[in-house]
């Protein structure tokens, strides 16, 4: 029968077109945010694996919430430079002060979707401490290694700050803040994977204050610890001495990291569920529409010989068709709309969620027939055949 | 016996809302193979309820009918509509064809319900169409057909599958006097040929082609 449904499709052109296009539209949407969850949690499970044995402390102001205190990095926390300086000296003989600065955050432009780092982060660290911000693994063009000077007007950028900022070239100055600064170095790294550098607006300490006119604030101390087995003593030291302070060691960054991928993950599920759903109710909508439509045909059908099993399966085949083609031309739909909004994701799709998705619609499509299909089952060939 | 179908004391009756509306009082008929019977009567007479349930399409109020000695006035749909696929060939007063297949695509549909598949099913259609004229317009939809050919494409699809009997319901009600009477003259060419029919007509000229004239009014036969 599938070339009775076949037929029936393709002499309805306007209306399979209009449908398939719904379907291939919002399963495209699906493909995206699914891909955005999925590269979500790659580059935090990229991120977490670099900072697994960097024995790095984050202290920072006290969350008021606790939706701010899982924020990573804290770009909301203010802390005062004096405290944060008095920090670094009590534990000075248990870190290495080469990795260990001040930091001031300050977000340039806004996350590009819920629950991800601003698309541009300003990041003030000591002049000569890039490394304790930047993980040593990444590599800094021009070779740089440090600023020239504690307030020299420098910075550095990661890659999708780069982009940000129109992919300036180092030597080129470009406008933080309405101060002209000088690109002195651009971070290597994949903007997808790389989640706490690629936005990253890197620029000393002192440059930072004076530009945002935050002269006696930082948001964050960075202690790196010279032994692993005495972070958590390290850190609860901290704790007793500051108590008005937070303090986030390695497994506290996971463990937030891990709760803001659990959220985002729900909000893009939310989305992904309420688009199935229109999906669907397109899908019975314009079911319900066809049989209403063919009830004559469908009824002659009956009279002629046809079982009620093979109208339903008629009816649900035309409609796993729809959503099959859909589901099929949702991909190009979406390989287009990425290189238009150029993420790259296309990259990063996995075959196997995109398998389940296109399964999904197809499974949907038939599921939201049913109705409509047993309404044809039922349709009376006497009462067909006089239909007009 | 040559007996194909039956009707019993056959009554039927509709519910229309609360209201009881009989159309069938009491009908006793018997057709035999190679009988062309035409039914007529005036309007609401019950021409068109005797044949629906003569047809296997709806179950009697009261009464049996029984085709080729079976009791079918109390099978269920499953089985009615097994004997409709293979025994039955209906020819309607709006043709009824399937408007997104052309005149063969229709013809083998219906051999393919009745059990016919694939190459056969083709050539059985194709020989069908060449029956009726209509061999150089295999590959036209419905609405590319005059109702003359449209009716002569529901013909073939009556008779392709050989069916032991076929019903035609006001089958020229749609159609000019001069296609009308085409139409009844192809009915009686296959009759001439073996093929029982039962015809439901308000159109005296085209009953004539039958063997066998079935007067209906108020509900039950009047004359046969």
């Amino acid at each position: 029968m599938i070339d009775i449904a076949w037929k029936n499709m393709w002499t309805r052109k306007t209306r399979t077109i209009l449908t398939i296009l719904g379907i291939a539209v919002a399963l495209e949407l699906v493909i995206m945010m699914t891909t955005i969850v999925d590269f979500t949690e790659r580059s935090m499970q990229s991120e977490l694996a670099k900072y697994s044995g960097a024995g790095q402390i984050y202290v920072r102001s006290q969350a008021i919430s606790g939706i701010a205190g899982q924020e990573f990095p804290p770009v909301n926390s203010i802390l005062r430079e004096e405290e944060g300086r008095k920090i670094i000296e009590e534990v000075s003989g248990d870190i290495d002060t080469a990795l260990t600065t001040p930091l001031l955050f300050y977000q340039l432009a806004p996350p590009p979707y819920p629950s991800s780092p601003p698309e541009a982060l300003l990041v003030g660290v000591e002049a000569d401490k890039i490394y304790a911000y930047i993980n040593e693994e990444s590599v800094v063009k021009a070779g740089v290694i440090a600023f020239s000077d504690a307030s020299a007007r420098e910075v550095i950028l990661g890659p999708m700050a780069s982009r940000f900022f129109g992919n300036p070239e180092v030597g080129e100055d470009i406008e933080i803040v309405g101060e002209p600064l000088r690109v002195v170095g651009l971070v290597e790294g994949s903007e997808l994977e790389d989640r706490l550098t690629a936005n990253v607006v890197l620029i000393p300490i002192r440059t930072a204050q004076s530009i945002l006119g935050q002269s006696q604030s930082i948001s964050a101390v960075l202690l790196t610890s010279t032994r692993l087995d005495t972070i958590g003593s390290l850190a609860e030291n901290i704790r007793l001495n500051h108590p008005k302070v937070t303090v986030l060691t390695q497994e506290d960054i996971a463990e937030n990291l891990d709760t803001i991928l659990g959220q985002t993950r729900f909000f893009f599920n939310m989305i992904n569920y309420t688009v199935y759903i229109i999906a669907a109710v397109v899908i019975l909508i314009v079911m319900i529409m066809a049989v209403s439509e063919r009830t004559k045909e469908i009824g002659t059908l009956r009279a002629i010989g046809a079982s009620r099993w093979l109208v339903l399966r008629t009816i649900l085949l035309e409609a796993v068709l729809l959503g099959l083609i859909g589901s099929i031309l949702s991909i190009p739909i979406a390989f287009v709309i990425d290189v238009a909004i150029g993420y790259g994701l296309r990259e990063i799709v996995d075959p196997w969620s995109l398998t389940q998705t296109l399964i999904t619609v197809v499974v949907l499509s038939g599921l939201a027939a049913i109705i409509p299909a047993y309404r044809a089952t039922r349709i009376n060939p006497i009462e067909a055949l006089r239909y007009e | 016996m040559n007996e194909i179908i039956r009707a019993e004391g056959l009554k039927k009756t509709y519910k229309l809302d609360e209201v009881e509306v009989p159309a069938l009082w009491g009908v006793d008929l018997t057709v035999e193979h190679g009988d062309f019977s035409a039914i007529v009567g005036p309007s609401g007479c019950g021409k068109s309820t005797l044949l629906h349930l003569l047809g296997c399409l709806d179950r009697p109020t009261e009464g049996r009918v029984f085709f080729d000695g079976k009791d079918v006035s109390t099978m269920g749909d499953s089985a009615l509509t097994r004997i409709r696929s293979r025994n039955i060939g209906f020819i309607f007063q709006t043709f009824n064809l399937m408007p997104t297949l052309n005149a063969k695509e229709n013809v083998t549909l219906q051999l393919r319900l009745a059990g016919i598949k694939g190459a056969r099913a083709v050539k059985v259609a194709e020989e069908a169409l060449e029956k009726v004229e209509l061999g150089n317009r295999m590959k036209h939809l419905p609405k590319q057909l005059s109702g003359g050919e449209r009716q002569r494409v529901a013909i073939a699809r009556a008779i392709a599958k050989n069916p032991r009997l076929i019903l035609a319901d006001e089958p020229t009600g749609n159609l000019d006097s001069h296609q009308g009477v085409s139409i009844g003259k192809l009915l009686a060419d296959f009759n001439a040929e073996g093929q029982t029919i039962i015809m439901v007509t308000h159109n005296m000229e085209i009953a004539k082609n039958a063997r066998r004239i079935i007067t209906m009014r108020d509900g039950q036969i009047t004359e046969t």
